[in-house]
């Protein structure tokens, strides 16, 4: 993810708030030190400004829970998805395979539906997905949510033709 | 790659110059490292007559003379996961023989979350053997050494590719879900790396030729992003 965020023209795509896992305590950091450099560069401006924040929200499911308590899990990330997105109306979102990008996604899509807002939803499936999709990539393509979806290898371009691809990311 | 010499017990005579000749062991004409120095009599102030008016380095001869001996290392790495099949092979003697015939002379083990402790000392070869659990950043790891065997982690292949690396990938066949392993075959059919089981790996790094190996050109996300751009009606640069 941090490899397209760089690559993005900020002033295009700001602010920006990065959402992930609540049990997930290394993707967070990497992000925040990103951004901490961002600010860097523009120091010598007087009033810097705050152009990030950082969020977590619960997981659906852990590794291993089982499916029955699973149920309810996946409740609670809904609704907690939901909370997040009416704070923060986004009007791009970028995802990269998780599942917790699931509710945030549906979130969105829901409030589009009922024309409570509009989002384009962009998601990036994982590197290592060379034949077979991710279960949340599988969910988006098939349910049509995603607005672009992009793969890294053409061999999923081939089994999945609305799906795009672009070349690698790393 | 022939190791110099042991060096004489303390209190022998200098050996007989014909005898000392052949007890060098040879070393072969594609060796890369730098020449051996003659073999230094035992007191190295009494001028003999063998070695009146050469320079000598004594460090050569102590047995911490790790600055003249090139390094060959062999970087294990299993990052966060628990690989214990993969550490107790690369902990078995015919690996540590493999290795050694292909010219390597450490191995480095990145246990992560295994609970297997491989020896640091190995028995009979003279492989040097090192393990530590994590670290912040294997990067450094990575550059110093001269060949990685890594679990079939994306974070751990690309980093390996992208630093130019001989890189052989051993896939974790107690995984549940081993979808990881498309990634590593896909990568080893177009020559970036070779793929083994941990059954495998012996053979693999007997019959490995790294002059096979194609280089990886890392990718970029200024494509993707351009695509986005478009969808979005920015103006794409």
């Amino acid at each position: 993810m941090m490899n397209i965020v760089t690559e993005l023209q900020k002033d295009r795509f700001t602010p920006r708030y990065y959402v992930a896992a609540l049990t997930d305590n290394m993707s967070l950091p990497k992000a925040q030190v990103y951004e901490k450099s961002l600010i860097h560069v523009e120091g010598d401006r007087e009033t810097i400004i705050e152009n990030a924040e950082f969020m977590q929200i619960y997981r659906s499911r852990e590794v291993g829970q089982s499916y029955i308590t699973a149920i309810a899990t996946t409740l609670r990330a809904i609704l907690h998805a939901m909370w997040l997105i009416i704070r923060i109306r986004p009007q791009v979102i970028f995802c990269n395979g998780p599942g917790t990008c699931i509710p945030l996604c549906a979130s969105a899509f829901l409030l589009k539906v009922l024309g409570l807002g509009w989002s384009s939803i962009f998601y990036i499936e994982s590197i290592a997905r060379v034949k077979k999709l991710s279960l949340s990539g599988l969910l988006l393509y098939k349910l049509r949510m995603a607005d672009q979806f992009f793969v890294q290898w053409p061999q999923l371009q081939q089994k999945y033709p609305r799906a795009q691809y672009a070349g690698r990311l790393m | 790659l022939a190791r110099t010499a042991p060096p004489p017990a303390a209190g022998a005579p200098p050996s007989h110059p014909a005898r000392r000749s052949s007890s060098r062991p040879r070393r072969s004409s594609t060796a890369r490292s730098r020449p051996v120095p003659p073999c230094l009599p035992l007191d190295p102030s009494s001028a003999s007559s063998t070695n009146r008016g050469r320079e000598v380095p004594l460090r050569a001869y102590s047995s911490e003379g790790m600055g003249d001996r090139e390094r060959r290392v062999v970087f294990v790495t299993v990052g966060t996961t628990c690989f214990d099949a993969l550490v107790k092979v690369v902990d078995s003697e015919e690996l540590k023989q493999a290795l050694l015939q292909k010219g390597y002379t450490d191995l480095l083990i990145q246990m992560g979350r295994g609970t297997y402790k491989p020896s640091k000392a190995s028995g009979n070869s003279s492989l040097q053997v090192e393990h530590f659990t994590f670290s912040p950043s294997i990067a450094d790891n990575i550059r110093e050494a001269s060949l990685v065997i890594s679990h079939a982690g994306s974070g751990s292949i690309f980093e390996t590719l992208r630093l130019g690396k001989p890189l052989i990938v051993v896939v974790n066949e107690d995984l549940m879900d081993n979808h990881q392993s498309e990634l590593a075959e896909e990568l080893a059919e177009r020559n970036h790396l070779f793929c083994a089981h941990p059954q495998t790996l012996r053979e693999n790094v007997e019959a490995m030729d790294l002059n096979a190996l194609q280089p990886y050109v890392p990718g970029e996300a200024k494509p993707v992003v351009a695509l986005i751009n478009r969808f979005l009606g920015f103006p794409v640069d």
